[in-house]
């Protein structure tokens, strides 16, 4: 049994999971979801073995120089993928919103396909990496990024069901597919507590992260890439958190906030690493 | 005219100067990551069209972070900041401290309501029952009065209120600590070789020379990489520190992820190099007599070998790819062909392969003189900073984990009826609340219910 044998079986989960929860978007049946969401479970827990069986296998290779699975762009998109079906089940414990699984596993899977089609080797950590910072840094940044990433497909499903109020004169029940959608409010109520979720675990990685910088670097901000970028995440949803409590800043716009906030979140991972050049570079493929 | 004044007062302390002001802040932000920063006049003008490379230097584009359009929007960000909390707090402090509030409006859309009624007669009955449900399954709920009824008032949370107020503090106190540093401290670089010692730094950004106050030697440096790869495993210094004539610090370690501290100078491992050629063992052994001899070279000299013919090293690099140190010589036998050969440490017997000449040779160590290049730093603003971070997590906590509940309850007769009614509201999460809220009134509902004995 190796790590890579239980990434395998997520992604078949995960897609599994993925076609039970559009199959349950065509017909509605609660059985459908059931599987689906059983599937999403069953993800996660694997998920979960295959990342604590690659932490063990970098010991028994490396030996004292194993680590956390948290060190390269391949063990960041498992670990994404892993962050995103954990706030999700947390969030599908509170709010049991039904068809937000249908717009979030795919965003898991891929995150998972994104992982594969990458370097998967296990190296010892270079020095600047050598720090108890590494694992409170990555570990508050994903998780934040995946309540971002909730918070967007909320968003998504909130414009798609206020669109379809908008749009129906005469509702046909059951034919329309964003009619089972849970109501407007209970989506525009996950997006905002899956942000504040977010932006504080997103201050909490900025704060580990600039402390971490000032041991090794000497310099708490430096406006490296990745520092800007994460900045201007933050000051995207601190608008968000503020344009909430002032008025004309509700229902679409705060929605259309949340994606915009979501895509930066995307650049500030994806885009900076790839296309911009920096400090964060061991994060690249 | 005192209005206007007054008003652009309240513009300047509000969510209409915010909202805007974080999105301008943001554009400059993204300019600044998409353009590069910091680069020479010469780099620029590879990159940009003349007029372009005029308008970017002269909107100060090329140093985004520290140009003066991007300071003052920070500086009318922190001014934003404290009119805002200082407009708020009074009524907010007022809020989280009160032990009662003002029955809600019936129209409020925020507000959770419920009613249900019992016979007049147990009213007094009804209402210490309803005090001990309150005090159990909520809150100590404290007694009003109004508009000549009987009001219940419990809360809980109150004090999460002030939670922003933390934050907007801590912001500008990091704020603050960040301009502290950029006054009172300084970034600096210094490169120092082996056995060597400097008294002073060359600044970061404007590249002026500052003393220390004291020495710095740096005694050894060390790059040690995982077995056999070019993966580095450490980065060492060795210094000493010297300061009026006493030593201060005697071969003390900095490396990656911990530096050494004197009297408010921190110094990081930050680059390392060569000074001058490295020194070579290589040991030619003779294949027929499996006689060895040692050579000491550098690898600008030229070393005899016994009998007749030398070897020079043509090039050396003390990590090639997985295989560790490499030398490359060219071994001149005296007679025939002179020819190429490289000569590794590591890896054994690698020279066996190529079996030419008379002499098979490897390499036993090599000694490198290093430099060491040091981040230089003092930053007297890091204690706000540090400090301001602790109370921005502690204040999200607060805001984002806590959130002020209130429950009215008030009870007025009608038509020989007690009519009770419920209010709620939350400052935040309604979603939850209303199933809290539904819930107790179910429990407070049961309670009034309760036989007489039982209740009392």
């Amino acid at each position: 049994m190796t790590s890579i044998l239980l990434f395998n079986i997520t992604t078949v989960f995960l897609f599994a999971g993925m076609v039970l929860l559009f199959i349950y978007l065509a017909c509605r049946k609660p059985r459908v979801f059931q599987a689906g969401f059983a599937a999403a479970i069953v993800s996660l827990g694997v998920l979960t073995a295959g990342i604590g069986l690659r932490w063990y296998e970098s010991y028994q290779l490396l030996g004292e120089a194993g680590h956390a699975p948290l060190s390269n762009f391949y063990e960041s998109m498992i670990f994404f993928s892993w962050t995103i079906l954990l706030i999700y089940l947390i969030i599908h414990l509170r709010y049991r919103p039904r068809l937000l699984g249908a717009l979030v596993l795919p965003l898991a899977f891929f995150a998972l396909i994104g992982a594969q089609l990458s370097d998967a080797s296990l190296n010892p950590l270079i020095p600047a990496l050598k720090s108890n910072w590494l694992t409170y840094h990555v570990f508050t940044c994903f998780l934040g990024y995946a309540a971002f990433a909730i918070a967007c497909c909320a968003a998504i499903a909130y414009l798609l069901k206020v669109h379809q109020e908008d749009s129906e004169n005469t509702p046909v029940p059951g034919k329309n597919l964003a009619s089972i959608f849970p109501p407007a409010q209970v989506l525009e109520e996950i997006n905002y507590q899956a942000i504040m979720v977010g932006f504080l675990l997103l201050t909490l990685g900025i704060i580990t992260g600039s402390a971490w910088a000032h041991r090794a670097w000497g310099a708490y901000w430096s406006w490296d890439p990745k520092e800007t970028w994460s900045l201007i995440v933050w000051l995207i949803y601190a608008a968000f958190l503020h344009a909430r409590i002032s008025r004309g800043w509700t229902g679409r716009k705060i929605a259309w906030l949340s994606i915009a906030g979501f895509a930066a979140t995307l650049f500030c991972y994806l885009g900076v690493n790839f296309l911009l050049s920096g400090l964060h570079s061991y994060g690249s493929m | 005219m005192g209005k206007p004044k007054n008003s652009l007062f309240q513009y300047l302390g509000s969510l209409r100067l915010s909202i805007p002001l974080l999105f301008v802040i943001i554009t400059m932000a993204v300019a600044g990551s998409l353009i590069p920063q910091n680069l020479t006049g010469e780099a620029y003008r590879k990159l940009f069209s003349p007029i372009a490379f005029k308008v970017l230097d002269k909107l100060q584009l090329f140093d985004v972070f520290h140009s003066v359009w991007f300071i003052s929007l920070l500086a009318l960000l922190a001014l934003n900041l404290i009119l805002c909390s200082w407009r708020r707090f009074p009524i907010v402090w007022q809020m989280a401290r009160s032990r009662t509030a003002p029955l809600p409006a019936k129209t409020s859309s925020r507000i959770f309501q419920q009613q249900f009624q019992i016979p007049a007669e147990s009213k007094t009955a009804a209402i210490a029952r309803l005090k001990t449900s309150l005090q159990r399954n909520f809150a100590s709920p404290r007694e009003m009065t109004e508009d000549e009824n009987l009001c219940l008032f419990a809360q809980k949370g109150a004090w999460s209120r002030l939670a922003v107020f933390v934050v907007h503090v801590s912001i500008l106190l990091v704020l603050a600590g960040a301009l502290i540093g950029a006054v009172w401290g300084y970034r600096a670089f210094v490169t120092i070789p082996e056995g060597e010692s400097v008294a002073q730094v060359r600044l970061s950004r404007s590249g002026e020379v500052i003393p220390l106050g004291f020495e710095i030697r740096c005694d050894k440096f060390n790059v040690s990489f995982y077995d056999n790869s070019c993966r580095p495993k450490e980065f060492k210094s060795l210094v000493s520190i010297f300061d009026g004539g006493k030593v201060a610090a005697d071969h003390q370690p900095i490396i990656v992820n911990a530096p050494l501290t004197y009297k408010g100078t921190s110094f990081y491992q930050s680059s390392y190099g060569p000074v001058g050629n490295p020194t070579l063992r290589i040991i030619a052994r003779n294949r027929a007599t499996q006689k060895e001899t040692t050579h000491l070279i550098t690898s600008s000299e030229a070393a005899p070998l016994p009998g007749s013919g030398f070897f020079r090293v043509v090039r050396f690099s003390s990590c090639f790819q997985n295989m560790g140190p490499v030398a490359i010589i060219e071994v001149d036998p005296g007679e025939g062909e002179p020819f190429i050969l490289p000569v590794f440490r590591n890896v054994s017997d690698m020279d066996q392969a190529h079996n030419r000449g008379p002499f098979s040779f490897t390499l036993s160590s090599f000694e490198q003189p290093w430099y060491t290049g040091l981040q230089v730093n003092r930053d007297p603003g890091l204690w706000f900073v540090w400090s301001g971070f602790i109370f921005i997590s502690a204040g999200l906590l607060m805001a984002f984990g806590f959130s002020h509940r209130r429950i009215w309850v008030s009870i007025f007769e009608q038509d020989n009826r007690a009519i009770i009614h419920v209010w709620g509201d939350s400052q935040r999460n309604p979603i939850a609340f209303e199933r809290f809220f539904l819930h107790l009134c179910k429990i407070l509902e049961a309670d009034l219910a309760l036989p007489e004995e039982e209740g009392t």
